[in-house]
């Protein structure tokens, strides 16, 4: 059943992509049904056991038995329930949200945030927690950095702050699977662990930093407000309802062996009521209404977590009830605020002080999630305020800290009281600026822009959240069996809970009656305070001690940098090649003696080859235009392609060739954007000579010395006698790459793939020289290109279909002889690399497919058919289909994959770099500044054009 | 022997391209190493035996070693993606790809003094003057 929640979520995030391209920001009103239905089975499985479930399937085997183990209990269900239905709700109210851009980011983003969320509460092995954790901190990243430039550098710092919880989170975790070497949970809590007092203050220590870090408790505030840049959606569900309760969680989670701890009980208390304290102080002197509520979150989140620290069984009854009604509020008036956002134009309550605001559901809507947040009868908040006093007075503490820490909280309630209404106001239009402001705006009555009520759609799920509020304000019985769960898995005793709206005249009802009243009076003088606290900022600031960290790790980056930077890539090259030269001399000094060389290991015809490679090479350093550069190394290509034939390795050879003749194809495409000749002096230089001696003899004897000494390898004796036997396959070498090593070639396709993208971006970011103008006198028949290249087309139309079938035989018969994907692919694109080079206009040239896809594909292929070899047990196994009688081997759906994976980096290298029109697609010119790419081509284009028309 | 040789004037060349100032060039040395490092994996397989690696037309005695070959092939490809990437390096940024003849400007430090960091004044030494 739980697996089956897990599913439901996963479901989403797969079909978040392809809705959001057919649905745009609508998507969201079908997203939202898996998330509600990984809810609803969570309900059904913890109703229908006694009290907890939990599933184990096995992940990890060799470390420590980490399985990806699930367990519900009333704890996980509440925040389970939360991050499911919430995330649901917000998916939901986000179609109307969202713009036309960026859908599909957003989508995906909130999608995996539910699925990771949901797994980190259903957790019972530390390492999937300890995943799922990191998790949301990189969506958290890539769910604020969407929402542009400006906000960059917000998630970074949100990064940078969280990234060090998580490696808390690592250090805890990494200690407790140490001392009790096991990694479920359920079996940490019950061992012995807990009774020894370093470990337990270590661990104390870094969950706390952890869950600071990710509840957004001081020292780590600041990323909380800061992260405000994100919309207003990923607001409300990550940075109130969802992502910040993880750290609320955390604690709870291990709050069964650490309540009563005193360092426990000193971090959370201290930390959180200061956060708490700070954060509504600060939330009074905030003009942006999200930003007001993110200190709001801050400052909430630090009475739950004062709350855990208490650690009585009453004061994590309140920090689960509380929870659970912050939730509740908190995403309603994000999501409110969001509306009017959407529907004004502005968060700012001085700027909404001139709009007419006519949206009666979105300000009930605040109303009462505000009188919620503020503990007003009859709402939720109200029932958790009173019940979080209650906790305050019967803590288990001296009485003078007893009162002091009453004092204070009332303080902060007393101050949430006053934002909240604070709040109300500003959504309302009503704000007033101290009386002294003259340049604050301030709403004058006349003139004012109507601001007109969002479709029921739009408001409708923040309107469910704070009737909900106020339904369980009224009847919070309905929550009693739920948070009694909770609080019995917290505490493990089973309380008789009590949770109701009207307790008697008690203690806290009367601290509740004084904060309602003086908070009501402060509200009052809201103009008062402002002026007293807004010139009043504190002296630090927390996000100023992380922006400084972020740049001074970037400076010492540059430093560190900048001893090595430079242009000059010889001396970054000489590093290795001395150290090579450095290596053969300690090789040569220590070593005293070599087993015998085998013999028969040179033959005569070798020597050619050498002579050959000996020209080449010597050609190529001595070339004095770059295009005699490429056309001598051309000669070394082909040697070393007659080596890889004498050595007995004819698909090595092939793809050697191959390759070879692309690599001149490309870099003669290349080659009219850089000088003809190149610029140094034809002097033999004495360094690079010295150098070069230096490292071709170590290279020698290098190889020398370790070639030919000893027999065949083991693996290589097993492949030669058995390799066919097992496979089937009579190619050895092809039966090594798409069967023994077929993870080596998938991971070899996918550095294809990225160079393809970084070939892309390169272009787009840096945009390339301009070409070099030939001169060509119009009289030369050299200067018409569709007469000259009436041969080659007319052959390329014969040759081109016959080398295309030529590569299908050679990849489907790789199997057994010589070819295979990497061949055909290469001779398929040296099929193409023709047709390019026959088309008499970089625009003519006739492929346009689209080549990263086709790369995608490949290696999607190549990772299919590796997922389908888990059917028999293993990543990538072939397995023998038989298709209607037709015996077919998956590794060669595989190699398929490989074929498309090469071929659509050809085909990306030929258009991007080859047609200006290609390079411009690459680089994402917008069609009228076209022209600015320089284009000697354009003449004939239009030649070739009005042919075609004569004819 | 000959196999060492070979290997040995590839990296000579390799090196002595890479000490020039032309981004082409030191591409077409990377393609010489590149070279030499596929001899050398060959060279690791014995160079006694070189009969084709083919079932069942081979007999295993004489047969080259197959696993060498697999690695080869496909360090063949990836090299080509990285010559081509190389090569766009070359001709992007500037108006050639020596870069003897640039100011030292326009550096690490200048692009993340966009990130608001300060920037770190550069050394040049006599070798980096044009």
């Amino acid at each position: 059943m739980l697996l089956l929640a897990v599913v439901f979520s996963l479901v989403a995030v797969i079909l978040a992509v392809p809705l959001s391209h057919w649905m745009g920001r609508y998507a969201g009103w079908l997203l939202w049904i898996p998330l509600a239905a990984s809810a609803w089975t969570l309900s059904q499985a913890f109703a229908s056991s006694a009290g907890e479930v939990i599933e184990y399937y096995p992940w990890i085997p060799d470390f420590f038995n980490v399985g990806f183990h699930l367990r519900l209990d009333g704890l996980s269900l509440i925040f389970g329930l939360l991050v499911t239905v919430i995330g649901a709700g917000v998916l939901f109210y986000s179609a109307k949200y969202l713009g036309t851009t960026k859908i599909t980011s957003f989508y995906l983003g909130m999608t995996t945030f539910a699925l990771a969320m949901l797994v980190l509460v259903l957790a019972n092995d530390v390492m999937l927690l300890y995943v799922a954790w990191e998790a949301t901190t990189l969506v958290s990243f890539f769910l604020i950095a969407r929402s542009g430039s400006h906000a960059r550098k917000p998630a970074v710092r949100t990064l940078l702050v969280t990234i060090l919880g998580g490696l808390a989170l690592l250090a805890a975790v990494a200690v407790m699977i140490a001392a009790t070497g096991t990694t479920v949970i359920t079996e940490i809590l019950v061992s012995d662990l807990w009774t020894q007092s370093t470990p337990v203050n270590w661990l104390i220590i870094t969950l706390a930093i952890a869950a600071f870090t990710k509840s957004a408790q001081f020292p780590f505030q600041s990323w909380l407000p800061d992260s405000m840049v994100a919309i207003s959606p990923v607001s409300a569900y990550l940075h109130a309802a969802a992502m910040v309760k993880a750290g609320i969680y955390l604690l709870l989670l291990f709050s069964p062996v650490l309540a009563g701890n005193t360092l426990w009980l000193v971090l959370l208390v201290s930390s959180g009521l200061l956060t708490a304290l700070m954060g509504a102080v600060s939330a009074l002197r905030r003009y942006d209404l999200k930003e007001l509520l993110a200190y709001s979150t801050m400052s909430q989140l630090g009475y739950l977590v004062a709350l855990i620290g208490l650690g009585t069984p009453a004061a994590l009854t309140a920090a689960i009830v509380h929870t659970i009604a912050h939730a509740l509020f908190k995403s309603a008036l994000f999501l409110a605020v969001g509306v009017i956002d959407h529907e004004t134009g502005t968060r700012d309550m001085r700027m909404l002080t001139v709009r007419r605001m006519v949206m009666p559901a979105t300000l009930l809507v605040i109303i009462l999630g505000s009188a919620s947040m503020a503990g007003v009868p009859p709402l939720l908040g109200f029932v958790s305020k009173e019940s979080l006093f209650a906790a305050f007075l019967d803590a288990d503490l001296p009485d003078g800290v007893m009162i002091l820490l009453t004092v204070i909280v009332v303080l902060i309630a007393i101050c949430t009281f006053t934002y909240s209404g604070r709040l109300v106001l500003g959504a309302m239009g009503r704000y007033r600026s101290p009386k002294h402001w003259i340049n604050t705006p301030r709403g004058t009555g006349a003139n004012r822009h109507t601001a007109s009520e969002a479709s029921a759609t739009f408001w409708g799920y923040p309107a469910v959240n704070a009737f909900l509020s106020l339904i369980l304000g009224i009847a919070p019985f309905m929550l009693t069996g739920i948070v009694a769960a909770a609080v019995y898995a917290v505490t493990g005793v089973g309380l008789d809970l009590e949770l109701a709206l009207w307790h008697g005249v008690t203690p806290a009802l009367l601290l509740s009656i004084l904060v309602i009243g003086l908070g009501a009076v402060a509200v009052w003088y809201l103009p008062v305070i402002e002026a007293f606290l807004v010139p009043r900022p504190l002296s630090f600031s927390g996000l100023g001690v992380v922006e400084k960290l972020r740049q001074a790790t970037i400076e010492i980056g540059a430093t560190v940098s900048s001893w090595t930077s430079g242009l000059n890539p010889g001396r970054h090259l000489a590093v290795p090649s001395v150290l090579l030269a450095v290596l053969a001399l300690a090789g040569f000094l220590t070593i005293d003696s070599l087993p015998a060389q085998q013999e028969h290991l040179t033959r005569w015809s070798d020597w050619l080859l050498v002579a050959v490679v000996a020209v080449g090479v010597i050609a190529t350093i001595r070339a004095r235009t770059r295009v005699a550069a490429i056309a001598v190394l051309g000669t070394v290509g082909f040697a070393v392609t007659l080596w890889f034939f004498a050595l007995g390795a004819v698909d090595v050879a092939l793809t050697q060739l191959l390759v070879e003749v692309l690599t001149v194809v490309v870099m003669v495409l290349l080659l009219h954007r850089l000088p003809k000749t190149f610029g140094t002096t034809d002097k033999l230089s004495k360094v690079g000579l010295i150098a070069a001696i230096a490292a071709g003899t170590a290279a020698f004897a290098g190889t020398y010395a370790l070639t030919g000494r000893r027999g065949m390898s083991e693996p290589a004796q097993y492949l030669t006698e058995q390799g066919t036997e097992v496979t089937g396959g009579n190619n050895l070498v092809n039966v090594i790459l798409v069967e023994f090593r077929a993870l080596d070639t998938l991971g070899e396709l996918t550095v294809l793939g990225v160079a393809g993208v970084a070939v892309a971006a390169l272009l787009a970011s840096r945009t390339p020289n301009p070409v070099r103008q030939a001169t060509i006198l119009k009289t030369s028949p050299l200067s018409d290109p569709f007469d000259n290249s009436a041969y080659l087309r007319t052959f390329s139309k014969i040759a081109v279909p016959i080398l295309i079938v030529f590569s299908l035989i050679l990849l489907v018969r790789g199997h057994n002889e010589p070819g295979g994907g990497f061949v055909a692919a290469l001779l398929t694109g040296a099929a193409f690399a023709l047709l390019y080079l026959a088309a008499p206009t970089d625009d003519a040239a006739p492929i346009r497919w689209p080549y990263m896809g086709l790369t995608g594909a490949g290696v999607a292929l190549g990772s299919a058919v590796g997922i389908y070899g888990l059917v028999d047990g293993s990543f990538l196994k072939p397995i023998y289909l038989d298709l209607f009688g037709f015996e077919l081997n998956t590794s060669l759906l595989f190699d398929v994959g490989v074929y498309f994976a090469v071929l659509g980096l050809i085909l990306g290298a030929f258009n991007m770099l080859g047609s200006e029109r290609g390079l411009a697609k690459a680089i994402e010119v917008a069609p009228e500044s076209k022209t600015d790419i320089s284009n000697p081509n354009t003449k004939p284009t239009e030649r070739v054009r009005e042919r075609e028309r004569v004819k | 022997m000959t196999l060492a040789l070979t290997v040995a004037i590839l990296t000579a060349g390799a090196v002595y391209l890479f000490t020039k100032r032309e981004m082409l060039r030191i591409i077409l040395g990377f393609v010489l190493i590149g070279h030499a490092g596929n001899l050398i994996l060959f060279a690791a397989g014995g160079t006694d035996r070189r009969t084709e690696a083919f079932h069942p037309s081979a007999d295993p005695s004489v047969m080259a070693d197959p696993l060498p070959q697999a690695f080869v092939l496909t360090a063949i490809v990836i090299a080509f993606s990285i010559t081509v990437f190389m090569l766009v390096l070359a001709v992007t940024g500037d108006k050639t790809d020596d870069t003897a003849q640039k100011v030292e400007e326009l550096d690490v430090a200048a692009e993340s003094a966009s990130d608001g960091v300060r920037r770190i004044p550069r050394k040049t030494n006599g070798q980096e003057r044009p």
